[in-house]
């Protein structure tokens, strides 16, 4: 059966096609609380959630849609709204949760390399945790999930160029961490990428 | 702003492919000249490749029996209830979802309809009971109308055991309360409207008093029969919603 099969039959009551579903994506969905609630206990009770949500919904699903973009976005507002009740404002990616795979970032880096590959993402993870919820969430599902601006926009609920602009924004902002941490080093007049930089000479060669 | 600042967006866009031949031209030629310019790509870039080759982790064992464990306990609901039914957090808010309902589309997945009314305002109501007050959406443009609430009859403690404190249960069991109350609610309730004069207008009307919320949305302390009238009223006026299911318990009708 193809998917749209499935979700058709199980929105019609077989659960047995919509557990084909549920197994085919649960893998992603959860990843994706995970990265959004930071520890293992709420991102099963969000991604269980986020199907639960599915199977009520069905009715509501719209075959133009992709089922898995669908099923990214209940997941995203399940996570929000675990993270809200639990009055956790700021749900930091846990690094523990990350160090699991780390070491699969690239098995052909010498142990410098790799320990340096390791540093540069624990240090980007810190700083990603003071950016707010909104740019924190965008930056997860594009540079996490991979997710192209098209999905971002269904489950973020935006236009493409939104999606653009928020992007570019939160980028500009972990970037500016990771000056002020000191991670990246503030090399040359990178000054000039900064918002309240005074105009220097160059600025005029457009 | 320097003239830099314009390229920063045109960076971020060309590391995710999405820059138009005449704009990576543009941005190629400032590149060439700004150091600057080309550091920023570089860090951008960095942390791009330090978050990318994450693999995702398994599964929690049993994870997806305990998703159709309660798949199955909530089909075994009365099959009479209507999937307007299961929606509808609240039996007050049932009429007001057949109403609208009724102007718009049918169940089984079809959407469509059209706004007969005034099409300039971009308007949203979210129903919530009065001490349950809570935003699923979190995009900037808010266009639609939530209902939102608890599902009376599941059971809640498979929800989120971790995250229910007092208060939650105090509104779980009141929500449930009045669910099995049928008709007989009398339990305020709160509509929220956003960005509707027409819907703001009847609520004044009628001398409904109103607080602003932090997002400038109008709360509205209502009770059932004015929930059914100003159902009523969104029947008349001829208001039609596409609808979309959106987090667990709330549903989004977009105006068309």
């Amino acid at each position: 059966m193809t998917e749209l099969e499935l979700v058709r039959a199980a929105r019609a009551g077989d659960e047995g096609a919509f557990e084909t579903l549920v197994r085919t994506h649960e893998k992603k969905i959860y990843n994706l609380c995970l990265r959004l609630c930071g520890n293992s206990d709420d991102a099963a009770d969000a991604a269980q959630e986020a199907f639960v949500s599915a199977w009520r919904a069905l009715p509501f699903f719209r075959e133009e849609s992709n089922f898995a973009t669908w099923l990214y976005r209940l997941a995203t507002n399940a996570s929000i709204d675990l993270l809200r009740r639990e009055k956790r404002h700021r749900a930091p990616v846990s690094l523990d949760d990350e160090e699991q795979s780390v070491d699969a970032v690239d098995e052909s880096a010498s142990p410098d390399e790799l320990y340096e590959k390791k540093e540069l993402r624990a240090a980007v993870l810190r700083a990603m945790e003071g950016l707010s919820d909104e740019q924190r969430r965008i930056l997860i599902l594009r540079e996490l999930q991979q997710l192209s601006y098209q999905e971002i926009a269904e489950i973020m609920d935006m236009e493409l160029g939104t999606v653009k602009t928020r992007i570019h924004r939160a980028r500009k902002n972990l970037r500016n961490a990771l000056v002020s941490s000191g991670t990246f080093l503030q090399t040359l007049p990178s000054k000039e990428v900064e918002d309240r930089k005074p105009k220097q000479k160059g600025d005029e060669e457009q | 702003m320097s003239a830099c600042e314009s390229y920063l967006e045109l960076i971020s866009a060309h590391l995710d492919g999405a820059l138009a031949d005449d704009e990576r031209a543009r941005l190629t030629g400032h590149l060439a000249s700004c150091e600057a310019c080309r550091a920023y790509m570089a860090e951008l870039a960095a942390i791009r490749a330090a978050l990318s080759n994450e693999e995702d982790v398994d599964v929690p064992d049993g994870f997806a029996d305990g998703v159709m464990q309660r798949v199955r306990e909530s089909a075994q609901r009365p099959k009479k209830q209507s999937a307007l039914r299961r929606f509808a957090p609240l039996a007050a808010c049932a009429a007001l979802l057949a109403v609208v309902f009724a102007g718009g589309i049918g169940f089984g997945g079809a959407s469509g309809g059209t706004m007969a009314g005034d099409a300039a305002a971009p308007e949203s109501m979210t129903v919530t009971t009065a001490d349950s007050y809570s935003d699923h959406s979190f995009a900037e443009e808010d266009e639609g109308l939530v209902l939102d609430g608890a599902y009376a009859d599941e059971e809640p403690a498979q929800a989120f055991p971790a995250a229910r404190d007092t208060d939650t249960n105090a509104r779980t069991e009141e929500l449930a309360d009045m669910a099995s109350a049928k008709g007989a609610v009398s339990a305020p309730m709160q509509l929220r409207v956003t960005h509707s004069d027409a819907l703001e207008a009847w609520l004044s009307e009628r001398g409904i008093p109103s607080s602003e919320d932090a997002a400038g949305s109008l709360l509205y302390t209502v009770d059932a029969e004015t929930v059914a009238d100003f159902a009523a009223f969104l029947d008349e006026s001829g208001i039609a919603y596409t609808q979309e299911a959106d987090a667990e318990n709330a549903i989004v009708l977009e105006k068309r």
